[in-house]
């Protein structure tokens, strides 16, 4: 039987999902249910005098009115802790606690009979608020003299560190160019189709919380811990979750206040968030700002970079994570897929009255990937040289290889990558082809974007961060049923990256059997393996590599108890098409279900020293620091100096994530990454005004990219499998949402710089930002433009 | 995101809907399509006492021509126009127009009354309405009148209706012989809200040039606004490039947006001025019976 690992085997899951049998927390019914609603700061920062419920209390169906002095001695405030020098935590209340430090944060917690009720009580709810200095912008958090945010967080520096290469200023006085720029990001995030929701269940001492997370185990533990609670004593269920994009797996304020009210009541209690809830208050992603200095030979290799690197981390930590994510992240990748071993950092996680930033697809290396591919254009421009033959010069290209930052690229073959992309898009003559003004006097251009992408984080790489706790592993718990199917139970979660169809490939290979026959189960924590979910493009390598090496031993348990129906010798048989037989013959061979019949419901018949059963719980530690996955893209967009509309027309990416498992899977991932780059580039922001208020609250004015502004990507792989991991397999899911803004920018530049106009160093770059570039240096492009 | 209480009234007739209106018209809402109330209802910023339900009212969808004039129901949904042959045949801006609203799934459900009355001045509707200088039946239990559509619009979401008042339909008159049509909008998104936009209507005479202009401007001012001073500018001129270019700055002469995060009053301003231009130009074309240019994704810009 052909292997499946590789196939484009169509997912399991969709059946389900296409035909609106899909289960989310908000499907979920339970008798005596009630409804959460949460009332909600409107100030960006400000002193709480005092909540009034007197009014709130009496609106009919309303149930209770909990506060932050109700809860106190019940929960404890959820605190990240991380032991990096540098570091400093604060907490972060269920609900809010003397003060508020952003607009959204939780204030009360209203219980009804149903949401419209429990709405209708919350804006009965009065809040007491003695506005305080709000800081929004990270210059004003670093400023002498700003307002503190936390008392514990001095300076309104969550994080800071620097590090640096020995030798690097010789390289800067020694250079023939030396490119500086200054790069700032927006605000943005995931937006997931499916917004935050939770139930709560207190029942006989027992707490079941259906949680829609990436993270059920994770969750198991914040929400146990900060309610004082024994792990044993909680259950988490994340049943089907419409998206997840890394914001699901923290442990938010809303969900253990929804807790501890169930506990108070004695009743389930849910809580779906709205958009605009959604929108407020999920993580947010991004806001980052760099300054890098890059020096370089006048043959235009690079040779030193030094970065200065801030984010804007918002009002809280979230947990796990803390709030260094981001910024670490990023300082950690900026010198990307190139040979650049001088290297210095200062990197700073600044508290601001927004929206707390945590985990977003792409983490950090969105903007590391902008960073360095804006100082390759800067560079290929001042020396003018071809975009892609600069790179050329710069890429790494043998492995493997060590970075400065101790990243260890394992294998893949770069400058083969980028060869691969200049082809798919036509790289040489579509240049060709869009000199000077196009076609109604519109302006084209092309872009490119490298990275490497690191996932499946080894421990060691994982430890070095201090967090609470090091997800370098993941578990995998396999049993064969006495009729032959397998049910293969995971640490992972599955929230759109299609692990039931892929687990289920894996472990069919190792059992010869179709992966029709493995139903694959997560998401409840009384019944998988205790494991870290899905995020960081981190399963297909744990979890795959612990369901090889489970189903090994109920290979190896099913080859022995052949061997003896069959006479043979274990040595001598082979795993394939549903049979287990003597190597090459067939038809000296017992069938899988037979195999799995004799383990479960025929003991006696079984040889001497064979426990009855086909079941093993495996666990599997990802070797350090990790896998490195590759992607380039490259964009060619339209340029409309007239309104300022950018239109992708098309898209190439060429991906190297090792062995694939299911090549559509990946397909879909850099698919649906791309998509988010694209709203990263042109269109998503979310918007402050100058109080801290929101603006952006609704998918009115939060502009996510439809299939109307995504055009077909044309996709290449690239196979160089990993030498460290079972199976050959490397992570990735992010490069899509990592290259694109770059890509796009890139192309923006390229367009209009037949205008002269300056490139840009930012996102997103807006219809009227293209407008006033060609406004103020290339008046006449507006009238030729129809 | 839930509405507060209200009250619904689900009328079978016209007669009874506005006894109701008659009744609750001060404190009531009526329900069309639905795409624009139910998420000022859910976002509690729009909070009537009583919700007056149109869908059952049969009698007000339909789309048929009486003496040479286009009769559209209120109740008439948006993609029935959209997809109406004897429309997009003799009223092709409104088919237009109609490419440009929101998406296929709010189309089937939004209504072509529903729009007008909502007088929202970045809808696309009222703008086409406006340039097509088109009429709207209005009806209470005390009375029956028909407005004009420059008379209707007073500002933002505010229409001349009496609380009592239904909009039952909308009358356009035949467009000319030798009329070329052109709508134009510029959105962050296919499907949004315009940041600006412009309908066109041009009549040639035989010689080629400009007998009669109508030229509307979408999200220009708190209503949709002719550009007379463009109007009057083009008649009887050669439509050239220079025409076009003084007629576009002609229009947005007296016009000020409103600016917000997706573009300033500036931006929004010179976008009229880009989208008049570009309107005058497809209208000539068309009137001229010259080919479509090619587009590259798909819309007419």
């Amino acid at each position: 039987m052909p292997r499946s690992v590789g196939a484009r085997v169509l997912r399991h899951e969709d059946p389900r999902f296409l035909t609106g049998q899909g289960t989310y927390v908000d499907d979920v019914q339970l008798p005596g249910l009630l409804h959460a609603a949460f009332v909600r700061s409107d100030h960006a920062h400000a002193t709480l005098l005092g909540v009034d419920a007197a009014e709130a209390r009496a609106v009919p169906g309303a149930h209770a009115v909990i506060t932050a002095e109700e809860l106190e001695g019940e929960v404890a405030p959820i605190r990240a802790l991380v032991g990096t020098p540098g570091y400093q935590e604060c907490d972060m209340p269920a609900l809010a606690t003397g003060k508020v430090r952003f607009v959204g944060e939780p204030v009360a917690l209203v219980v009804a009979d149903s949401r419209y009720s429990a709405e209708d009580c919350a804006a009965a709810v009065r809040v007491g608020y003695e506005p305080l200095p709000v800081v929004l912008e990270i210059a004003d958090a670093l400023a002498d003299g700003a307002p503190a945010i936390h008392e514990e967080v001095s300076d309104n520096l969550y994080n800071s560190f620097e590090t640096s290469t020995a030798g690097i200023e010789k390289a800067f006085e020694d250079a023939d160019e030396v490119v500086e720029l200054e790069l700032t990001q927006q605000r943005y995030g995931a937006a997931p189709l499916e917004g935050r929701a939770a139930i709560a269940h207190w029942e006989a001492g027992q707490l079941t919380v259906w949680l829609s997370s990436q993270v059920p185990h994770i969750a198991r533990t914040g929400l146990a811990k900060f309610l004082g609670l024994a792990e044993s004593s909680v259950r988490v269920i994340s049943p089907d979750v419409g998206g997840g994009f890394g914001p699901k797996c923290v442990v938010y304020q809303e969900e253990v206040a929804l807790a501890a009210a169930s506990r108070r009541l004695g009743r389930p209690v849910k809580w779906t968030s709205d958009r605009s809830e959604d929108l407020l208050t999920t993580i947010h992603g991004r806001e980052q700002i760099h300054r890098v200095r890059a020096a370089a030979t006048a043959e235009g290799r690079v040779t030193a970079v030094s970065v200065e690197i801030l984010a804007s981390n918002g009002a809280y930590a979230p947990w796990p994570f803390g709030a260094g994510l981001d910024s670490g992240m990023a300082s950690e990748n900026v010198c990307g897929p190139y040979d650049i071993q001088l290297y210095e950092r200062d990197v700073k996680a600044v508290a601001t009255n927004k929206a707390p930033m945590g985990p977003y697809r792409g983490v950090g290396r969105v903007m590391a990937c902008l960073t360095i591919e804006r100082v390759m254009d800067e560079l290929a421009s001042r020396l003018e040289l071809d975009r892609l033959e600069l790179r050329r010069r710069n890429l790494v290209e043998s492995f493997p290889y060590e970075t400065a930052t101790g990243l260890v690229f394992e294998s893949g073959d770069y400058p083969r990558s980028l060869e691969l992309l200049a082809e798919a898009i036509g790289w040489e003559q579509t240049s060709a082809e869009d000199e000077g003004l196009g076609r109604r006097g519109r302006l084209r251009g092309l872009g490119v974007a490298c990275a490497v992408e690191h996932s499946s984080y080894g421990p060691q790489s994982l430890g070095s961060r201090k967090m609470e706790m090091t997800f370098g592993y993941d578990s995998a718990a396999l049993r064969v049923e006495p009729d032959g199917t397998a049910r293969l139970a995971l640490g992972l979660h599955n929230h759109g990256q299609g692990h039931q169809t892929t687990m289920a490939q894996i472990a069919a290979d190792e059992l010869g059997i179709d992966p029709a026959k493995v139903e694959v189960a997560y998401g409840d924590t009384d019944s998988a393996p205790y494991g870290a979910g899905t995020w960081a493009s981190r399963s297909t390598v744990y979890c795959g590599g612990a369901t090889v090496l489970a189903a090994g031993d109920v290979r190896e348990k099913m080859l022995a108890i052949a061997a003896d129906m069959l006479e043979a010798s274990a040595e001598d048989l082979e795993l394939g098409g549903g049979r287990i037989s003597v190597r090459g013959s067939r038809a000296r061979g017992v069938d899988f279900e037979a195999v799995a019949r004799r383990a479960c419901h025929q003991p006696d018949l079984l040889p001497d020293g064979i426990e009855p059963g086909l079941e093993s719980t495996r666990r599997y530690e990802a070797p350090d620091p990790g896998s490195f996955s590759s992607a380039m893209h490259a964009a060619h967009v339209e340029v409309d100096p007239g309104t300022g509309e950018v239109t992708v027309l098309d898209y190439a990416v060429v991906e190297d994530c090792g062995t694939i498992v299911n090549p559509m899977i990946v397909e879909g991932q850099i698919q649906g990454g791309v998509a988010q780059g694209i709203g990263g580039a042109l269109l998503e922001h979310l918007v402050y005004d100058e109080r801290g208020q929101l603006v952006t609250t609704s998918f009115i004015d939060y502009l996510l990219p439809t299939a109307m502004e995504v055009p077909a990507i044309d996709i290449v792989h690239l196979e160089s499998p990993s030498p460290n991991t079972l199976g050959g397999w490397k992570g990735m899911g992010e490069g899509g949402a990592i290259n694109a803004p770059p890509a796009i920018v890139s192309a923006v530049n390229d367009a209009l710089g037949r205008l002269g106009i300056p490139p840009a160093s930012h996102t997103p770059l807006t219809p009227e930002w293209v407008v006033e570039q060609v406004r103020a240096h290339a008046p006449e492009a507006r009238m030729e433009a129809r | 995101m839930k509405p507060p209480v209200f009250d619904y009234h689900d009328p079978e007739t016209v007669e009874e809907a506005l006894d109701l209106l008659a009744e609750h018209g001060d404190e009531g809402k009526l329900l069309a399509g639905g795409q624009s109330l139910v998420p000022l209802l859910n976002f509690r910023l729009a909070r009537p006492e009583n919700l007056i339900d149109l869908n059952r009212l049969g009698s007000l969808t339909g789309i048929r021509r009486e003496h040479g004039s286009l009769q559209i129901g209120a109740m008439t949904r948006q993609s029935t126009m959209e997809h109406s042959a004897l429309v997009a045949e003799n009223w092709p801006l409104l088919t237009e127009a109609l490419s440009y609203v929101a998406h296929a799934q709010i189309r089937n459900r939004g209504t072509i009354g529903g729009s007008v009355a909502h007088a929202d001045p970045a809808a696309e509707l009222p703008v086409a309405f406006s340039a097509l200088d088109s009429r709207v039946r209005v009806r209470s239990a005390r009375a029956e009148r028909t407005i004009e559509i420059s008379d209707l619009f007073v500002t933002h979401l505010t229409t001349t209706l009496e609380p009592d008042e239904l909009l039952v339909g909308i009358e356009v008159d035949p467009v000319p012989e030798r009329t070329g049509h052109a709508f134009v909008e510029f959105a962050r998104r296919h499907g949004d809200f315009a940041l600006g936009g412009a309908a066109v209507l041009l009549t040639l005479d035989s010689s080629g040039s400009c007998e009669r202009a109508a030229i509307a401007l979408l999200g220009a001012a708190p209503i949709p606004v002719r550009a007379t001073d463009a109007e009057q500018a083009l008649v009887g001129a050669a439509i050239d490039e220079k025409a076009i270019a003084a007629a576009a700055d002609a229009a947005i002469a007296d016009i000020s947006p409103t600016g917000d995060i997706h573009g300033s009053a500036e931006y929004r301003r010179d976008l009229c001025r880009v989208m008049v231009r570009r309107a005058i130009a497809a209208a000539n074309r068309r009137a001229k019976g010259e080919p479509e240019p090619e587009s590259s994704n798909g819309v007419i810009d």
